[in-house]
């Protein structure tokens, strides 16, 4: 193919960009590729998220360079835009300097001391999930361990109550995958429409304003369940975060206020329940379809200085998410002209597979170093979970992979994947 | 490399940087119509006024795209628009751009041999023209043609209700409108206007912009005024009556254009609907000023002049200055559309004396007669490249003269940079005239008076004016015994089809030409006598 014909095709791509259609994750890496190539700043005609006024031009950026530079920037990228079902959640659509103030609140919750705390209760925990997996021959690795591992935790530490289990999972699928391909998502999605008399649309994605209104409802369910446990937890404080959280003070001044907490409460509860299990999924699927790079794993993990640098490795290859961010003020980015309002998306999963930055960055290298990889992000919204997700992945890999070093892909059942904040809905495997 | 290949790495570049994108001029007037639909665009004129907001104009130039569709015209295709700043001109650049078809803009003065010229060098599938138009017969030039060096030339679209028997009427084309037609995807690198302008050479040149060529001239949003009323008189046959066209899609202002400059209409269009900005020369800022000050027009609201196309005395600047209005210069051509422009911010020292900095992406190297680099504040050949420049001349001869390696482009002309970044242009190196605005090629007007049986030799020059700026003033040998007078040439210059303006006003006759050792006429010295 010529150049022009293959700058056509990127300029094609560009336009067309929406991670968050599942399609798109069939040609996701050759498109980032061919757009880094090619465009590497360049302007969507999807719409990428919605400006506080409105506008909403999308540009995509495919750089490791660019993308740091942008994180790096909350005065000329705020974290804020437009479409959150309730308020702004905290602290990640909060732009310094309150941003820091939050997160000088949450930090100390999430040290990776407290995380540390917590192994013991993983590794028992993760054993029995796998061992109930492994009654079957053939079993599906999503419903049987990557869903409920980090978020049975995550309830447990947030102080969910554990028969709310099923309930807290209905409201996030309704939120997060209503319209990215998520069968269950959609399914429950529409069933509310429904309930709520809205259109559902013709086409295979749910309209956007039906999305949005059934995210809104759910959201202020969610709202009101927050809203009773903060209550009980204030009459009986325990020791989990809904409790620690009503204790802390904003710059050790004042307490949060009700809605302080629940927008804080809200992203929680997104950030912890799907991460975990979107990296855990795909990361396990790439080992089921490359046995090679998993025996590899398999023989380093029980050293505890190559486990570190593999998870890691395994996160920059399997980042999940695409990042947006809004541009507070007309300027010049490297050439191109960002106008305020403009939303600008940066792909973590992009950004990580840069050659400049990760030599053949499509190649999964254990001991790669360095690793600066934008898996968590960077700047001031870097993962506030970072010390969790790493010990989860951790005990997670190694306690499969213990009991069970062999598996592919099941040949009869294909595996459902989603887009947006990307993950695998069902990865069907079979034992050996 | 060859040329191509040095412009393919530095696109390639602005690609990298983000200066080019994956837009097209129709997705922006799409999206200027969503955005500010209601933008007003007045055509003023005495012949054809109309008016339409950018909504409608959407509307209708889809419409317009669907029948050229229907007429044949394909993405690649080229269509000629020798119209006026009237609506149908717009509509049909706009109806253009959502086709993928290629404009050639025609100036509206030029006549049957530059249109032949031009038709056929752009292998122009239709070419769409007003019937007559001031003093302008064109369906008499079009007689004129000569169709069949023309295969490709398909249809002739006049723009009125009775037009000759082998033309469409504007009202015919419209009659072929399609609703349903869905437009083509376009890419961004397409060529997407094939403007021609007056150089060196005798013929015209015939040069190509794409979207992203055109958009990153257009995208300037820090230079460029975006609020308030504009109006525009630069003839739509010239880049800057296309790009303030395309402008108003960008921007959302209320645009007034008017098909003919009058400094008079100018000035009470000002007064009426509050102009904050506008463009020209010399020539029009001058008369702008004259008549605001004895018609008593309240020309307040007009705040921003950019000013160019001419060498501009500083002394009008500060006149200008003085009537509150911040005057400035800028500097580009039809290969270049802007490569430095002042602002109204700049001090007004700058602004008198300087073309403005280098816009951003705009990169200059000033030359010496070998083609060494000079420093700051030496004076020599300009040669500039940057996101907005062309993509070579279709005449591909042209282009390995004009590209050096790096992609830089000779620009002809001859200036300083100073230590503050200031560009300033002190002489032509390309034998040109501008009067009023108007590229006149010496060589050409030359070649004109050479075929005049009373000429042995003629060489032309620019002889100062006080409106125009420069007139075209012609040094002749005649045959022994021959005899020439204005009146004669005039009529040798209307026998051969060319616009009157390309006529000499001044005929002075000599028996010897100052040439160098090398034979060449010294165009220096005839210009220092006229000067005197
Ligand atoms: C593999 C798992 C995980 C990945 C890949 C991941 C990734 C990320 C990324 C890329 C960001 C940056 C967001 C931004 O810049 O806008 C982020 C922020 C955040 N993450 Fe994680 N995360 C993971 C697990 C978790 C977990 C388990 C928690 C639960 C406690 C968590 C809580 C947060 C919070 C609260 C923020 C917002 C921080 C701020 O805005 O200051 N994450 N995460």
């Amino acid at each position: 193919m010529s150049k022009n014909e293959e700058r056509n095709r990127a300029v094609a791509a560009a336009r067309d960009y929406d991670p968050s259609k599942v399609e798109f994750l069939e040609h996701e890496f050759e498109t980032y590729d061919l757009l880094r190539e090619h465009l590497p700043i360049a302007r969507s005609e999807v719409s990428q998220g919605v400006g506080v006024q409105g506008g909403n031009v999308g540009w995509v950026l495919t750089r490791y360079d660019d993308s740091c530079e942008v994180l790096r920037t909350p005065e000329d990228f705020s974290s804020q835009s437009m479409d959150y079902p309730v308020r702004a959640w905290i602290p990640q659509a909060i732009d310094p300097p309150m941003h820091t103030g939050y997160r000088r609140m949450l930090n100390p919750l999430f040290t990776a001391d407290a995380m540390t705390k917590l192994e013991p209760h993983l590794l028992e925990y993760a054993e029995k999930l796998v061992d109930e997996m492994l009654e079957e021959d053939a079993f599906d690795f999503v419903a049987k361990f990557a869903d409920p591992f980090p978020s049975a935790i995550f309830c447990e530490l947030a102080g969910f109550p554990a028969e709310d289990y099923s309930q807290i999972m209905d409201w996030k699928n309704t939120i997060m995958h209503a319209n990215d391909g998520h069968p269950r998502g959609r399914e429950l999605a529409c069933a509310r429409a429904k309930t709520m008399g809205l259109e559902l649309g013709d086409g295979d994605a749910l309209l956007p304003e039906t999305a949005t209104a059934v995210a809104g409802t759910t959201a202020q369910e969610v709202y009101a369940y927050f809203g009773e446990l903060l209550e009980q937890r204030r009459a009986n404080p325990r020791d989990d975060l809904i409790s620690k959280l009503l204790d802390t003070k904003y710059q050790g001044e004042r307490p949060l206020s009700q809605e302080e907490l629940e927008d804080t409460l809200f992203l929680l509860f997104m950030a912890g329940l799907d991460t975990v299990a979107s990296a855990l999924g795909l990361i396990v699927q790439g080992f089921a379809t490359s046995p090679d790079k998993r025996r590899e794993f398999v023989a380093l993990m029980e050293d505890p200085q190559k486990l570190g640098p593999a998870v890691e490795e395994l996160v920059r290859v399997h980042a999940i998410v695409p990042l947006p961010r809004r541009v507070t003020r007309e300027h010049s980015f490297h050439g191109a002209l960002f106008r305020q309002e403009d939303m600008v998306t940066v792909p973590t999963m992009a950004a990580n597979r840069d050659a400049e930055e990760f030599p053949n960055p499509h190649e999964i290298q254990y001991d790669r170093s360095p690793n600066r990889h934008l898996g968590y992000g960077l700047g001031p919204h870097r993962c506030l979970g970072i010390h969790l997700a790493r010990r989860e992945l951790r005990i997670a890999l190694q306690v499969l992979h213990r009991k069970l070093p062999d598996y592919h892909l099941d040949p009869d059942q294909k595996a459902v994947a989603f887009g947006g904040m990307k993950g695998l809905a069902s990865l069907p495997l079979v034992k050996g | 490399m060859s040329w191509r290949e040095e412009l393919s790495a530095q696109q390639q570049r602005y690609y990298a940087e983000g200066r080019y994108q994956t837009r097209t001029l129709a997705d922006e007037m799409r999206d200027g119509a969503t955005n500010h639909g209601e933008a007003l665009l007045i055509f003023h004129s005495d012949t054809r006024p109309s008016a339409a907001n950018l909504a409608e104009m959407h509307r209708k130039s889809l419409a317009l795209a669907g029948a050229l569709h229907s007429l044949g015209l394909r993405p690649g295709d080229a269509i000629a628009i020798q119209v006026p700043n009237w609506l149908e001109g717009a509509l049909a650049f706009q109806a253009a751009m959502q086709l993928g078809v290629v404009v050639v803009p025609v100036i509206h003065i030029y006549g049957p041999a530059e249109v032949q010229f031009i038709l056929r060098e752009s292998r122009a599938r239709a070419l769409i023209c007003p019937r007559a138009w001031r003093n302008i017969d064109y369906v008499e030039r079009l007689e004129r043609l000569d169709r069949s060096t023309l295969p490709n030339l398909q249809h002739v679209i006049v723009i009125d209700d009775d037009p000759p028997s082998d033309c469409l009427s504007w009202r015919d084309l419209e009659a072929r409108a399609r609703s349903s037609f869905a437009p083509p995807a376009v890419a961004p690198d397409d060529v997407c206007l094939l403007i021609f302008t007056s150089g060196t050479t005798a013929e015209p040149k015939g040069v190509q912009h794409t979207h992203n060529t055109l958009l990153a001239e257009l995208g300037r949003g820090s230079t460029m005024p975006k609020r308030g009323a504009t109006l525009s008189a630069f003839p739509s046959g010239h880049i800057a009556g296309v790009l303030g066209l395309a402008r108003l899609y960008l921007n959302g202002g209320k645009t007034i254009l008017m098909d003919n400059w009058d400094a008079s209409a100018a000035a009470r269009l000002i007064e009426e609907h509050r102009v904050r900005n506008t463009q020209g020369t010399p020539f029009h800022l001058h008369g702008l000023l004259e008549t605001a000050a004895a018609s008593q027009r309240d020309i307040s609201s007009l705040t921003d002049y950019l000013i160019g196309g001419a060498s501009v005395p500083p002394a009008l600047v500060e006149q200008a200055q003085t009537a509150g209005l911040a005057t400035y210069r800028c500097y580009g051509s039809s290969e270049h559309p802007t490569i430095s422009s002042g602002t109204p911010s700049d001090p007004i020292d700058k602004r008198a004396r300087t073309d403005g900095r280098l816009l951003d992406g705009c990169e200059v190297r000033i030359l010496d007669e070998e083609g060494a680099d000079l420093r700051r504040d030496q004076e020599g050949e300009i040669v500039c490249r940057g996101p907005e420049l062309f993509v070579g001349y279709t005449n591909d001869a042209l282009n390995a003269e004009s590209f050096l390696p790096g992609g830089w482009f000779r620009t002809g002309d001859v200036g300083v940079l100073d230590t503050d970044g200031y560009l300033r242009i002190t002489d032509r190196k390309k034998d040109i005239i501008i009067r009023g605005g108007e590229n006149i090629s010496s060589k050409e007007v030359e070649d004109i008076l050479a075929h005049h049986p009373a000429v042995i030799e003629a060489a032309v020059v620019g002889m100062p004016d006080e409106r125009y700026g420069e007139r075209v003033c012609a040094y002749v040998i005649l045959h022994h015994g021959a005899k020439l007078e204005l009146p004669e040439v005039l009529d040798h210059f209307a026998a051969e089809g060319v616009a009157r303006q390309k006529t000499p006003e001044d005929l002075i006759e000599v028996d010897e030409l100052p040439r160098t050792p090398m034979g060449k006429v010294k165009k220096v010295e005839l210009r220092r006598r006229l000067a005197k």
